[in-house]
């Protein structure tokens, strides 16, 4: 299972830093 | 390396769809923003600028939330309400037993360690689908709201027109016709699949009952 893990990951690490780096592109113009 | 691609199908298919479908989003969205500066007489923008602004980020986001409202809602709402014939549904709304459940002592030896434990371990990840769509959801509203905000100023000011506050801009028609345009087709479309797979059938798929279910047939897929 550590094949499907390892995507699991990828998929929720690159939800959050997409958010992320949204909120701070948003921000940055404050 | 084979069985990672094999195994790993659905994740891997709409993955690639996805990254060709926001890098087509990107470019097509930098000319469209491009247009509109030179139509202002303002400064047009290269590509790699134009993937850390907020037109993008809002254009991203607004989709991203609907998305998993969507799926947060349907997650919650069949667990207190039935639809009579569908796959997606089961046959009485209430809640499960733990024995249902496999937790706590029901639990198999290869259950999900915190399936096992009980406490608030197994009540965490009971939820744990449904909490990480609600951060989601969450993050990627208020990203839009403040990609949403920032572009909605950037417009006053390039029209000679006053800015205005984040909580002001939340207010605004603005941000909920923005917000509130995904959501309705997320809803239709959760509701009617709901009543389309009662009497109609996609064979081989999880989304349909078999084809020679019952219409009354609830839960099977």
């Amino acid at each position: 299972m550590r094949h499907v893990f390892a995507v699991f990951l990828a998929y929720l690490l690159f939800i959050l830093a997409g958010i992320v780096f949204f909120l701070v592109v948003g921000l940055r113009h404050l | 390396m084979r069985r990672f691609f094999r195994d790993n199908g659905i994740a891997l298919l709409f993955g690639a769809l996805f990254l060709g479908s926001v890098a087509t989003q990107a470019v097509t969205g930098w000319h469209v923003f491009n247009h509109e500066a030179e139509a202002h007489g303002s400064e047009t923008i290269g590509l790699g600028r134009y993937l850390i602004s907020s037109h993008f980020g809002q254009a991203v986001l607004e989709n991203w939330q609907s998305e998993w409202l969507q799926f947060l809602l349907f997650a919650l709402a069949t667990m207190f309400v039935v639809q009579k014939g569908s796959p997606e549904s089961e046959e009485e709304a209430g809640m499960s037993t733990d024995k249902e459940e496999r937790i706590g002592r029901y639990a198999q030896p290869d259950s999900p360690r915190w399936a096992k434990t009980g406490g608030w371990r197994t009540t965490v990840y009971s939820y744990s689908l449904l909490i990480v769509m609600s951060v989601i959801f969450v993050g990627s509203w208020a990203g839009q709201s403040v990609t949403g905000w920032t572009e909605h100023n950037a417009e006053q000011r390039e029209h000679g027109q006053p800015t205005t506050s984040w909580s002001g801009y939340v207010r605004s028609a603005e941000f909920w016709e923005d917000t509130v345009q995904n959501w309705q087709s997320e809803f239709l479309v959760i509701g009617a699949v709901a009543i389309f797979s009662v009497f109609l059938r996609a064979r081989h798929s999880v989304e349909s009952k078999p084809v020679g279910a019952p219409h009354a047939e609830t839960g099977t897929s």
